[in-house]
């Protein structure tokens, strides 16, 4: 997996910020983006790149919830378990995803397709539930219109 | 009765660009103040409004910005806080998304107000939409001259670059949010130093929430006076009230602070769905202690919710009706902030783990009698002795609902 960035993508980020210790972040989301985690080699060319301690990135990558260690399949399913989503029937969507998908929460199906997994509150409680898939939202969803979108993805 | 401010172009047709921004007389007030005013008087207007941070604490923004030291041979730095992300809140996306010129305009003005050359807007990481709408509304901005070098009628400057968040709640907490532009992970700071001496990269910083700042053109247009008078005495302006729960319109709703929640809830979001009947309310987001039926017809400004023993948060009202299961409810709150502590203190850390093993085990119907005064206890010892308030947050709700929908933490056989 090539996770290194070219150099104008890393004189980019480091441009907006007055110390290239600060970039850490920017700098991990667009391998994230790229290759879709973060593997340990990563975290020593981020090092290396940023001048900082690896003991540092490793304690950046395992404390925000967003990046990943391994890598998810290709359709990451996100289901939201807060109040106002749960206050509409989110816990309707996730039981019916996990039956369908025949997964547990934080799972990945076989075929490496899809990874079911929960999270807060999203920022669309006025049409919850919501449910996010790669980035997308789809909201207020429900198991009929859910079981239709993944069935058109490939 | 609703007046829209900072929702006002929401609803025209491309409402996100330049093009329609600026038909209706956007970027006009940067232009007037940059021209014409010291940024002296551009703080002095905004004390007079009686502007109050509108992400949650509620400080006065005036007040905020007079703190920052001026000559201390150090960059000043403005940070823009649009991580929201605490449960029933969506009013900064809705302008992010619908009116981000608006919200550039209100950096643009307190920038050069606190005299800062580069600003930092740090986004939620989930916000995918959001996030494109500003960073291009910031490319538009800039190709028009309205942010960069040297703006116009005036020897201004100012750079603005979006840092993205990876999924940290806590990192809306202002001192966590300087941690993680600063490239570590958030965990709050000790204070003192406050940030306006001692913030990003060890400089005087402002941190403000996107609505305060979507408000604060509409104070420089209009006038303090003009502003302060549409609110409380003490509380000027509208607010966003982001509405959810059990109502027949959720949505997002502005209205003067001192609108009684009622008004909010029945002309506003339609009333309770279903010809239900409210069993409780939540006024301001998660974090807020609950309100009983009886309690709705508070006046909704951060004195008045303090009087009756909750805050106005953020502002979001969620709302409970009479087959809502407070247990199962105050369960939802609390997963999430033990979910969402950051582990740096203990009586957060242990707290929150704790009381939702109490309320699971209840749920399970293996409650014990005393368990209502054991999770009162336990919150006891978290609130006010933690490093940020996520404590306190975490406390709170406990405190009210268990003190006052006792007997449902009570029932091993509650309706779950
Ligand atoms: C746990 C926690 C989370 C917070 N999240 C946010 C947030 O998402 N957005 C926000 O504007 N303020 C948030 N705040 C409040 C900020 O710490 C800070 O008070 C606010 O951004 C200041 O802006 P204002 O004065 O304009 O309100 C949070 C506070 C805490 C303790
Ligand atoms: S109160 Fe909780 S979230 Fe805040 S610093 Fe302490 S442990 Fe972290
Ligand atoms: S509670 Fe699910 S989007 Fe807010």
């Amino acid at each position: 997996m090539n996770f290194q960035l070219s150099e104008e993508e890393v004189q980019q980020i480091l441009a907006r910020y007055p110390h290239p210790s600060a970039a850490l972040l920017p700098m991990l989301r667009l391998i994230q983006g790229r290759i879709g985690y973060i593997p340990p080699g990563a975290e020593v060319y981020a090092a290396e790149t940023l001048g900082v301690d690896p003991v540092r990135v490793h304690e950046v990558v395992t404390f925000y919830s967003a990046f990943r260690e391994k890598p998810a399949g290709r359709y990451l399913i996100l289901v939201c378990e807060s109040i106002s989503c749960s206050l509409s029937g989110g816990e309707n969507i996730l039981s019916f995803l996990k039956d369908y998908l025949k997964l547990d929460v934080g799972e990945t199906t076989e075929d490496r397709r899809f990874t079911l997994e929960t999270t807060e509150c999203l920022a669309q409680c006025e049409r919850s539930p919501a449910v996010m898939i790669n980035g997308e939202i789809h909201a207020p969803a429900t198991p009929d219109e859910v079981e239709k979108i993944l069935s058109e993805l490939a | 009765m609703s007046i829209k401010l900072v929702t006002r172009n929401f609803d025209r047709p491309d409402s996100h660009t330049l093009r329609v921004y600026r038909e209706g007389g956007g970027y006009e007030t940067l232009r007037k103040v940059l021209a014409t005013r010291t940024p002296q008087e551009v703080v002095e207007e905004v004390k007079r409004s009686n502007l109050r941070g509108r992400g949650g604490a509620g400080f006065p923004t005036g007040m905020k910005w007079s703190f920052v030291p001026r000559e201390t041979g150090k960059p000043v730095y403005l940070c823009v806080n649009a991580d929201e992300g605490e449960p029933g809140t969506f009013k900064d996306r809705f302008i992010l998304e619908q009116d981000p010129h608006m919200l550039l305009e209100g950096i643009g003005i307190a920038a050069y107000a606190i005299g800062a050359r580069y600003a930092y807007l740090y986004l939620r990481g989930e916000f995918v939409e959001a996030g494109r709408r500003v960073e291009d509304a910031i490319a538009e901005a800039c190709e028009a001259g309205l942010l960069g070098s040297d703006l116009p009628d005036s020897k201004f400057s100012l750079d603005l670059y979006v840092h993205y968040g990876a999924g940290a709640y806590i990192c809306g907490e202002e001192t966590a949010l300087l941690e993680s532009i600063e490239g570590k992970k958030g965990w709050p700071r000790v204070r003192p130093p406050f940030p306006a001496v001692k913030g990003l990269f060890g400089s005087p910083t402002v941190i403000n929430n996107v609505e305060t700042l979507a408000k604060v053109p509409h104070i420089l247009e209009k006038g303090a006076a003009w502003f302060s008078a549409l609110g409380t005495e003490k509380s000027g302006g509208t607010k966003l009230f982001p509405v959810s729960g059990k109502v027949n319109r959720p949505g997002l709703y502005e209205y003067p602070l001192g609108t009684p929640l009622r008004t909010i809830i029945d002309e506003g979001a339609g009333g309770v769905s279903a010809g239900k009947k409210i069993k409780g309310v939540i006024p301001g987001g998660a974090s807020c202690p609950v309100l009983t039926a009886d309690e709705i017809d508070v006046p909704m400004d951060y004195d008045a919710l303090a009087k009756v023993g909750s805050m106005l948060g953020s502002g979001a009202i969620i709302v409970l009706d009479e087959e809502t299961s407070m247990l199962k409810t105050l369960l939802n709150l609390e997963r999430f902030f033990a979910h969402e502590s950051c582990g740096q203190c203990t009586p957060c850390r242990e707290g929150t783990r704790w009381i939702v093993q109490v309320l699971e085990r209840i749920a399970a119907g293996k409650g014990a009698p005393e368990d209502p005064d054991l999770l009162l206890d336990i919150a006891a010892h978290m609130a006010g002795r933690t490093l940020c308030p996520l404590g306190d947050a975490a406390a709170g709700p406990v405190r009210s609902f268990v003190t006052k929908f006792r007997e449902e933490f009570l029932d091993p056989l509650n309706s779950m």
